[in-house]
This record gives structure tokens, C-alpha cells and sequence, in this order.
């Protein structure tokens, strides 16, 4: 077959082309390896400033507070809404309400908040101030420490959807949104707010997405941090504290994140309302949102800030199955394929380039690599010794900043990482960088190339129910 | 190609190693943050001894203070000696001034805690230097709710009236971003002489934002003043005034009703058309009433098609007490939401409650036996 392909192409043209491709690929891989590095680093110095910062905030002897509305949205999630309730009624924090919004769903999952929470159903209007879907019914009730619950029931639209109407029936001026399906650490609201006590132009709060499979918690409170038994979780564990704790913390410095996880992040309400609320027909309606505030504030020159707060955080539960991790992941890609399609005009933003090259198209030009290095190799352009020499040194330099990264948990809470956790970290973080990474990135190049057209349904990704609020 | 490999490969050990080294050295040179200044501490406890004794500092003393004041963790450590010595610390409080341009010039954090200790002295025995005051005015620019926050605190204590004019003012640029709460709690605590305060707030009130507005009715709701024709302007003004202004102006006649206040709720109570929001609380300012003309409106009130209206009507009814043949008109009317509304008011009266629960039932068994084509139960 070589021979085949050496009869067709002269030599020099495929080394030519060859030698192109792997120069573009090692700068690529240069400018990822530099901007994990300095991620890592960034993201370090910004936790320790961060504790010097709490010292300081601490000394001030004040309850500063906004009033939050947490919009839940809700989707066939009988097996989780009332857990989720009762841990957002344990929250520590002053003045805050909780939106469930019930998307139409085929289970119980409206009558069962509803009786749990003894709500009673009220006529109160609500001002349609986003778009969305036809409401059925309004339910409110107090929950705890009087805590308002408010559920609506309507046809089924869509997450972006259940969210504008929750947004609609908000009686506060920030809203929260989060997954029915997440978990949020006691002090987080809280902690999201800091960025906006502190800067009144911030208009959008991303927060720290961590995942709670095999941890376990106490009345709400993480008790015990565990690296998960299973791969597929394990490996989204260290996927995610490189990207929460490094990446996210670095663009935040240049107001260039263009992504807040839809698990947790905090909004003004009128800088969406604004914007024009979320995108219904988006797969990825969580970066559509900050991609179309960027373009808001920007197009008219008003002075924003969208931030991150690394120290407020949100529990999730990941994939278990290997087959859900591909699915959630093709989903996120087409999410970003139409955010990024949607907003062209935001090409002259550094981070907007960020993303297009090295989330968007880094499946594409991966792939594309690890094939033309193969050719080279083939074509005698690259010594086998430095083929090996470059992939050992590429997954060695990605975990280590990996294990830094999972390391750099210890500074945020007082659970400690267990040092057998550390080394199952570090060994897991090799096939991660190496083995996992392209399979997901071979997953994505086929979620685009087998797109069909617009998809607004719920990711249904298998669940199971965790119990956050065990008695100590 | 293999030099460019070459140079990734020296270029990513590097990292790694600058990266591993900067952390740890972050680390260990943060092991503790703004750790208490011991001998400072020290040296404050002797120089407050010596001032007690001798009515003076040490003359090397006086001439450090400004300078040690101007860090913060020198300052955090004189206000934890001076906590709970108010009279110590007003011999502090030139040095502590005097830094004022020092501290505009730091991060958020700082700046905010500069003003959280300005609002700690005391303004009573001692008013506050209108030099001072006009430049800590500018601490309200801040876009930082920290700084901005204790710059009012700040300002409460000062209780000039033209400071909190103008820090109104500043308030009124923020569009809320300053807690309604915040502003009206910090006003009720304030210093100021209200009898200046007052009409200067009043006076000024037109020129302010809806949200400002607001939160003046509340406050003038909290403190009694009498602003009842202030609050009957903007009610019946109602197209020119904001919905939440005017929801506010109707809240103060909840508690200070007059004779005007209450012909205007009656009116409201009577038009069917108002919105919910007006009826409520008409129904709300009207409970001091109770003569029969505004029974009459409340009552019929009672099967408004909304939750709040209805509730808060059969509230009102209870509150002013109802015969059971009053009781039994309601129930008659069958209203579900209403029997239900009646039920939960009656909670605790053993025997109205019984009554209730035994009417309503009877009427059922009534509508039953009607549409069974029987002839109705004797009432």
C-alpha cells in the first residue's frame, strides 16, 4: 500500500505537504501545551490570592447580600427533584427563592414536588417576558427557614425553554440556574455572589462544576472526596478539575470565558431578559447565552463583566456508562458548533478564536495530526524515536498538569484528597491524555459530520439517586 | 522537523518545571495571610497605658502611626486592640483620616475595609470634618458593593442631612444595586436629624428613580412621618407613577389609614376592573375601617377569581369577626376556595371550624340529592 501511494505522489510534494501539516501541528500542540501551562499556573495563583482575598472579606463583619431566584429545570427527574429541593433548602444564605419548573413531564415529577412540599396552586399572574411555552399551573408554598417554592407546570418546550419561564416568574433581580439532577455545596450562593458584590458591571457567574459520584455527603455537605470506582466517571473527574480549576480561572482573567455550565451559574435577570433569554431551539443553550451576552454588551458598547467563581460549587453526577459519556459529549459539540455558528461577529474576540481552534475544530485537527505524523513516519520524515519521544512527553506534560490541577482541590476545601487517590489520579490521567481524549474526539467529528438539523430535546443520560442529605 | 520536536520537547519540560516550582513556592510563601503584626500589637497596648497616664503617645510613636496605618494588616491589628475601647479609639481617628487618599488609591477589599473602619468611630461626642467627608464621598464611585456598602455605613453615622442627599443620589445611579433593605435599615439607624432629614427627602423626592422612591415610602412608612399627601398624589396619579412606587404609596395607608385614604380604597374595591395588586391592598388599608359600606365591598370580595384577593378578604372578614349566619351567606355561595380560605381562618375555633366543616358538607349532600332529582334538603 505505501508502495501504491509512493508511486502516485512524488516524494518531494508529500514530504513538502507532510512536513506543512506537522509544523502546524506542533505549533498547535505548543500553543495547547503553553496554554494549559499557564492555565495551570494562572489558576494556582489566583487560589491563593483568592484565600488572602477571603481573609480580608472576612474581616469585613457583614452579611452583604442580593436576592437570588434558583430556577430548576425539571424533566421526567421524579427520581431526583426532592432531593435537589431539600438540599436548595438548606442553602446558607439570606434571601432566595426556588423556581421548579416541571417541562411537561411524562412522570411524576410535578404532583411529587408538589406533595412533598405541600404547595397549593394560585392564580398569580406571570409577566411573559421571554418566550416560552404554554404554563398549565402555578404552584407555591414555603419550604424550610420560609424559603418560597414556587412550581410551574407547563407543555413541554425544551431546557432552554422551562428556564425563560422560570426567569419569567423570578420575583428577584439575579436568577440561578441549575439541572435537577445537580447539587449545590451549601455555601455556593454565597459564593457566586461574591463576583458581583464585588464589580456591579459583572452580569453573569460561572461556578465550579465537580462531580459527586462515589463522594459521599452529609446533610448536604461533602463528607469525603473519592475518586469514582469507575473508569468513565474517573476519567470525567480529571477532565473536568483541569478544565474548571486552570482554564476557565486563566480566561476569566481577560472576561474571555464564553462558556457557564448550565449545571450552576448566576445571571442578572435584565441583562438576559436583555439579551433576549435562551435560545429554545439550541442544543448547548448555556453557551448560546453568554455567547449572545458577550454580543449584547459588546454591540453596545456598555461596560460587563461575565466572571467565574471557582470556589462555588455544584455537584453533579457523570456518565457511568461509557456509551452515555459519548452521547452527552456529541451533544455538547453540536451545542458549541451552533453557538459558535450563531455568533460569527464575535470572530474578533481572542476567546472566540480560543474556542474555534482548540474546542471546535481540535477533534478535526487531533485527528488530523496523530495521521500525518503516522505519514511522516511512513514516509521516513520522522525518526521512530521522536514519534515515541513526542507522545510521551505530550501525555506526561498533560498529566502531570492534570495531577496539579486535582491536587489544587486540597486549597479549596477542608476534605482532603486521599494519596491513594492522588496516585490512581496520576496513573488514570495518562491513558486519559492519550487514549480517551481521541476517542471523544472521533466521537465529536461524528456528531457534526451526522448532524441532522435542529435537536432541542432533554439529554437523556441514565440516572441514579444519590443521597445527599443522609443524616450525620 | 526533528528540531522542531526537539525545541516541544525542552519547551514542555521547562514548563512543567517553572510550573511545579511556582506553586510551591506560592504555597509556602502563603502559608499564613496577613498574619497579626505582634510587636505593632504590642506597641499599640503600651502607647493607649501611656496615653491613659499621661494624656499623650510617645512623640517616635506619633510620627510612625500614619505611616504604619496606611497597610492594612497594620489596621486590621489596631482594630482588633481598640474592639470594644470606643474611647481609645477616637484618639486613633486623626491618624486614621489623615490616610484617606492613601487607602482610595488600594484594591476593593482594602478601600472597603478602610470605610468599615471609618464607620466604627464615634460622630456623637465628635462630628465628623466636612474636609474629610467631602473626599470619603468618593469612596461611593466604587463599583464594589463592599466598599459602597460601608462608605454608607460610613455615612449613616456621619447623619449630615446634605451628605445622605448626595449619597442618594449615588444610590439612585446604582439601579438597585444596592439592597432596598440595606438603604432603609441604614436610614432607620441613622444619625441624622429627621426633622431636617425628612422634609429634605420629601422635598426631593420627584427627582429620584422608581426604585428610590420605593424605598423612601418604606422608609417613611417605618418612621411614621406623614407623607399622606404625597402618598395620595401618587395614587391618584397613577398613570404617571411607577406600579411599585404607587403599590408602596397604598402600603403606608395600610398603617396610617385617614379619612381620604379610605373613600379612595373603597372606590377601588367597588370598580372590578382594578388589578389584583390595588384590590388586595385596598382590602389590606381598608381592615381599620370595618363601617358597613366597606363590609359590603370585602364581601363580595370574597369569590374574586384571585388567590390573593380572595384570601386576604376572608382575613379581613375574620378579623372584624363573623356571625355564623355571615359565615354561612360565604359558604353558601359555593366557592370551594373560599369554604377552604374560611376553614384555615377558623383553624382554632373549635367550634366554627365544626360549623364550617358541617355546612359545607351539608350543601354537598344538597347539590348531591339536586342532581339526583331529589327535592332539597331543609336548610
Amino acid at each position: 500500500m505505501f508502495d501504491f501511494l509512493r508511486s502516485i505522489f512524488s516524494l518531494g510534494t508529500i514530504q513538502a505537504v507532510l512536513a506543512f501539516f506537522e509544523i502546524f501541528f506542533v505549533v498547535y500542540l505548543v500553543g495547547y501545551s503553553s496554554f494549559l501551562f499557564i492555565s495551570v499556573v494562572a489558576g494556582g495563583n489566583e487560589i491563593f490570592e483568592g484565600t488572602k482575598k477571603k481573609r480580608l472579606r472576612n474581616e469585613i463583619h457583614r452579611n452583604y447580600y442580593i436576592p437570588i431566584s434558583v430556577v430548576v429545570p425539571a424533566y421526567n427527574e421524579e427520581v431526583t427533584i426532592t432531593e435537589t429541593i431539600r438540599s436548595l433548602l438548606n442553602l446558607d444564605y439570606r434571601i432566595y427563592e426556588i423556581i421548579v419548573v416541571n417541562d411537561g413531564s411524562k412522570d411524576g415529577t410535578g404532583e411529587l414536588v408538589a406533595k412533598t412540599f405541600q404547595l397549593r396552586q394560585v392564580d398569580r399572574p406571570i409577566r411573559r417576558r421571554l418566550p416560552c411555552a404554554e404554563l398549565c399551573s402555578v404552584w407555591e408554598g414555603v419550604g424550610a427557614d420560609r424559603v418560597p417554592i414556587t412550581l410551574i407546570n407547563k407543555k413541554n418546550g425544551g431546557k432552554a425553554d422551562s428556564i425563560n419561564a422560570g426567569i419569567n416568574a423570578a420575583k428577584y433581580p439575579y436568577f440561578v440556574c441549575m439541572d435537577a439532577d445537580s447539587i449545590l455545596q451549601k455555601d455556593s450562593l454565597s459564593m457566586i455572589v461574591v463576583p458581583v458584590l464585588e464589580n456591579r458591571n459583572v452580569v453573569a457567574v460561572g461556578s465550579m462544576i465537580r462531580i459527586s459520584n462515589d463522594c459521599v455527603f452529609e446533610n448536604g455537605e461533602l463528607v469525603q472526596l473519592r475518586l469514582p470506582k469507575r473508569l468513565t466517571p474517573a476519567f470525567q473527574v480529571l477532565e473536568y478539575e483541569r478544565s474548571f480549576l486552570a482554564s476557565r480561572i486563566l480566561l476569566d482573567k481577560f472576561n474571555a470565558n464564553l462558556i457557564i455550565s448550565g449545571a450552576f451559574g448566576l445571571f442578572k435577570k435584565d441583562a438576559v431578559i436583555n439579551a433576549g433569554g435562551y435560545h429554545a431551539g439550541c442544543v448547548g443553550e448555556d453557551m448560546e447565552l453568554i455567547m449572545k451576552l458577550h454580543a449584547y454588551y459588546r454591540s453596545n458598547r456598555l461596560p460587563y463583566q461575565i466572571k467565574y467563581a471557582y470556589n462555588a460549587v455544584c455537584w453533579t453526577q457523570a456518565p457511568e456508562r461509557f456509551r452515555d459519556l459519548l452521547k452527552q459529549r456529541k451533544r455538547w459539540h453540536i451545542g458549541l458548533m451552533q453557538s459558535m455558528l450563531g455568533h460569527k461577529s464575535m470572530i474578533t474576540k481572542g476567546s472566540y478564536l480560543y474556542y474555534l481552534f482548540y474546542e471546535l475544530l481540535s477533534p478535526v485537527i487531533e485527528l488530523l495530526g496523530l495521521l500525518v505524523t503516522f505519514l511522516a513516519y511512513v514516509f521516513g520524515l520522522l525518526n521512530l524515536r521522536y514519534v515515541i519521544a513526542l507522545f510521551l512527553i505530550y501525555a506526561l506534560f498533560g498529566a502531570m498538569l492534570t495531577v496539579i490541577s486535582f491536587v489544587t482541590r486540597n486549597y479549596l476545601s477542608s476534605i482532603r484528597v486521599r494519596p491513594v487517590d492522588i496516585l490512581k489520579a496520576f496513573l488514570l490521567c495518562i491513558p486519559e491524555n492519550v487514549l480517551i481524549r481521541f476517542i471523544l474526539a472521533w466521537t465529536r467529528i461524528l456528531a457534526v459530520f451526522f448532524w441532522r438539523g435542529k435537536k432541542t430535546r432533554w439529554g437523556e443520560i441514565k440516572r441514579k439517586k444519590i443521597d445527599y442529605n443522609q443524616a450525620a | 522537523m526533528n528540531t522542531i520536536i526537539e525545541i516541544y520537547l525542552v519547551v514542555c519540560v521547562l514548563l512543567l518545571l517553572f510550573d511545579i516550582t511556582f506553586l510551591v513556592m506560592k504555597n509556602l510563601r502563603n502559608q499564613e495571610f496577613y498574619p497579626k503584626n505582634r510587636s505593632l500589637e504590642e506597641k499599640l497596648r503600651e502607647e493607649i497605658q501611656l496615653r491613659r497616664q499621661t494624656g499623650a503617645f510617645s512623640q517616635d510613636f506619633e510620627e510612625d502611626l500614619g505611616t504604619k496605618l496606611g497597610k492594612i494588616r497594620n489596621l486590621i491589628t489596631l482594630m482588633d486592640v481598640l474592639d470594644g475601647n470606643q474611647a481609645a479609639a477616637e484618639w486613633f481617628r486623626p491618624a486614621v483620616f489623615a490616610q484617606i487618599e492613601e487607602y482610595r488609591k488600594k484594591n476593593d477589599y482594602e478601600q472597603a475595609y478602610y470605610a468599615y473602619v471609618v464607620s466604627r468611630f464615634d460622630y456623637e461626642s465628635e462630628p465628623v470634618p466636612p474636609e474629610f467627608a467631602a473626599k470619603f464621598m468618593a469612596f461611593l464611585d466604587s463599583k464594589s458593593l463592599y466598599t459602597f456598602a460601608n462608605a454608607m455605613d460610613a455615612l449613616y453615622q456621619f447623619g449630615r442631612t446634605n451628605l445622605l442627599l448626595a449619597a442618594l443620589e449615588k444610590v439612585d445611579e446604582c439601579q438597585g444595586f444596592y439592597h432596598q433593605k440595606l438603604l432603609v435599615d441604614g436610614l432607620l439607624t441613622s444619625r441624622a436629624d429627621f426633622r431636617e432629614l425628612n422634609p429634605a427627602l420629601v422635598k426631593a423626592f420627584d427627582r429620584h428613580t422608581p426604585f428610590l422612591q420605593e424605598c423612601l415610602l418604606n422608609f417613611f412608612r417605618m418612621t411614621g412621618y406623614d407623607v399622606s399627601a404625597l402618598c395620595l398624589r401618587l395614587i391618584q396619579n397613577g398613570e404617571n407613577t411607577d406600579q411599585e412606587v404607587r403599590y408602596g404609596a397604598m402600603r403606608y395607608f395600610t398603617k396610617y389609614p385617614n379619612a381620604q385614604s379610605q373613600s379612595l380604597f373603597l372606590s377601588i374595591l367597588q370598580r372590578e376592573e382594578d388589578p389584583w395588586m390595588d384590590q388586595m391592598l385596598a382590602i389590606q388599608a381598608l381592615e381599620h375601617a370595618g363601617d358597613a359600606a366597606v363590609k359590603d365591598a370585602v364581601l363580595k370580595k370574597v369569590t374574586s377569581p384571585n388567590w390573593y384577593v380572595r384570601t386576604k378578604a376572608i382575613a379581613c372578614l375574620h378579623r372584624w369577626g363573623l356571625t355564623k349566619s355571615q359565615i354561612f351567606d360565604i359558604l353558601y355561595l359555593r366557592d370551594k376556595y373560599a369554604d377552604n380560605a374560611l376553614l384555615y381562618q377558623y383553624r382554632n375555633e373549635k367550634e366554627l371550624s365544626h360549623y364550617i366543616i358541617d355546612t359545607i358538607q351539608l350543601l354537598q349532600r344538597q347539590d348531591e340529592s339536586i342532581n339526583d332529582g331529589a327535592e332539597p334538603l331543609p336548610v
